[in-house]
């Protein structure tokens, strides 16, 4: 009896460690964040961070299970059954936290480097993105094809307000066009 | 229950000619206007730049007045027409959304 409850205890206290070791690993990541400041860094934490949680549930999941069958005397030999369990659990939780390290070690000489890159921008600057240019293309285009659109109507049209609202239009279309034409030439091409 | 009595002005005559009549082109105008406004008002949103917004909003407001143009004179001319709601659709109408507005409050 007293063997079996000093197992348990030794498994509760290895369990304890695994999850002091996993809070440390947080806590050094938590670190190495709050140095970071690019937004290309921070998805790497995110998925490190990832890892360690899903780990602590099931950690945590695995005590508790077995802190409520300590008292009973036939749920002893399931603990000891379950106590494989978690200790199955550890090694790959051991395996992952040595992983991690390396990964929290690789990304620590990355945080030198985000202190030598420029500040980050207040407000997005004056260039086109390559997902304003699909845009930039179809509004040009429509209005090209409107001014085209517009002057064939005014050939074809009979009634004299019609035409004349057709000519208006046509010389909209065309300002329009001039003046995405100009954006896009004074903004576009500014890529380093 | 609605009014049966049609709110428009006196038609065209239909040409008879099998080509492009008046009324299709003013057809197509409207169909471009209304797509060019979709377009500006998908590029204004996507684009997160002040000058880009403030450009497509100025070019959005001058192809929006002229499609409201475009439909005056489509109604004009007698292609476009109106049926007006019935007053107790409207009384309704006004009843419901002032019971929801005293919710609000």
């Amino acid at each position: 009896m007293e063997s079996l409850q000093s197992l348990q205890q030794l498994q509760q206290l290895k369990q304890l460690q695994i999850q002091l070791q996993q809070l440390e690993i947080q806590i050094q990541l938590q670190q190495e964040e709050q140095k970071k400041e690019s937004a290309a860094q921070q998805p790497q934490s995110i998925q490190i961070q990832e890892q360690p949680k899903p780990e602590l549930a099931q950690s945590e999941q695995s005590a508790q299970s077995e802190q409520p069958s300590q008292s009973e005397q036939s749920a002893q030999v399931e603990q000891s059954a379950q106590g494989e369990q978690p200790s199955q659990k550890e090694q790959p939780a051991q395996a992952k936290a040595p992983e991690q390290q390396p990964q929290g070690q690789k990304s620590q000489p990355k945080t030198t480097d985000t202190a030598k890159e420029p500040p980050a921008y207040l407000e997005p600057p004056k260039v086109i993105s390559t997902l304003h240019i699909s845009y930039l293309q179809n509004l040009l285009s429509a209005n090209l094809l409107a001014v085209k659109q517009y002057r064939q109507a005014v050939q074809n049209c009979q009634l004299p307000d019609l035409k004349r609202q057709f000519e208006e239009a046509g010389q909209m279309h065309l300002a329009q066009y001039d003046k995405l034409l100009s954006f896009l030439v004074e903004n576009g091409g500014q890529a380093k | 229950m609605t009014s049966s009595k049609k709110i428009e002005n006196p038609k065209m005559p239909h040409s008879q000619k099998a080509g492009v009549t008046d009324h299709d082109l003013l057809s197509a105008a409207l169909a471009t206007e209304k797509n060019l406004d979709i377009a500006y008002v998908t590029a204004m949103h996507e684009v997160g730049q002040k000058m880009f917004y403030s450009l497509y909003f100025d070019l959005l407001k001058e192809t929006s007045l002229l499609h409201q143009k475009l439909l005056e004179l489509q109604f004009q001319h007698g292609w476009s027409s109106l049926i007006p709601a019935a007053p107790e659709e409207v009384e309704a109408l006004k009843q419901e959304y002032t019971d929801y507005r005293q919710e609000l409050k």
